[in-house]
């Protein structure tokens, strides 16, 4: 009798590679707020301006009263003045003794450029 | 006239407010120059008042009502009273300081100014309030 032997081919099932799937690199996001530096330049009680009678300060922001005032810094008169009629004042505008300390940095951010 | 926060002042409140520096009780001082408040004020600005009998007004934390509606005010009215007829000493608004350190918290010109304390028992009342706006 003759035998014969065959060999099975049996496949062999490939093994699956495993699915990998790279997550995707995030680069976190970061925010930051950044105030911006602050120089006052709204109208204020106690601002000093400018007007066509000289430097002084506004009184009554409501009632448009500017007090007005000599090289002292001392009040010497009242004057009724809209906001278009005058403009902030400057630091060199400031008299003397009412600046006193007064760094120009600091200066600069109350807007007296 | 609104009472003015001068810059110094300004910076007190802020870091009371965030706990960066303790706050101080404040004391109330009539001033006799023409000032106008302003920004650049600091207390050097003003020349307290001296007429006889004149005392300044400690505000004493605990003597201020509660804040309500953005406004705080003192629970009593001050009275600054002269005892002695004498020169006139003319009187423009007050003045507050920290008790403490000395360092103007705020200031305010009465629009009335200016006020002639004169003779004995003038007064000038006031009752402080503070409104944030």
């Amino acid at each position: 009798m003759n035998w014969k032997f065959w060999k099975k081919e049996v496949p062999v099932p490939k093994t699956e590679e495993p699915l990998v799937i790279e997550a995707p690199i995030v680069t976190p996001a970061v925010f930051t707020h950044t105030q911006k530096a602050v120089y006052k330049s709204q109208w204020r009680n106690g601002m000093w301006v400018m007007t066509s009678k000289g430097v002084g300060v506004i009184f009554d922001l409501d009632n448009n009263i500017v007090h007005l005032v000599n090289e002292l810094g001392e009040t010497v008169n009242a004057l009724y003045a809209l906001p278009i009629q005058m403009r902030q004042a400057t630091l060199a505008e400031i008299p003397g003794p009412r600046k006193v300390g007064l760094a120009p940095e600091r200066a600069r951010q109350l807007g007296y450029m | 006239m609104a009472l003015n926060f001068p810059d110094v002042g300004e910076n007190i409140a802020l870091e009371a407010l965030v706990n960066k520096t303790a706050p101080q009780d404040l004391v109330m001082r009539l001033y006799s120059n023409n000032i106008t408040p302003s920004d650049t004020d600091v207390t050097a600005t003003y020349t307290e008042a001296t007429f006889p009998g004149y005392t300044s007004a400690p505000l004493t934390g605990a003597n201020w009502n509660a804040a309500s509606s953005g406004s705080i005010t003192y629970g009593s009215q001050l009275t600054f009273t002269r005892n002695a007829t004498g020169a006139t000493e003319t009187i423009y608004g007050y003045f507050v300081t920290q008790a403490s350190s000395g360092i103007l918290v705020y200031s305010e010109r009465d629009a009335s100014a200016p006020f002639s304390i004169t003779n004995n028992t003038d007064q000038l009342r006031i009752t402080p309030i503070i409104t944030a706006n």
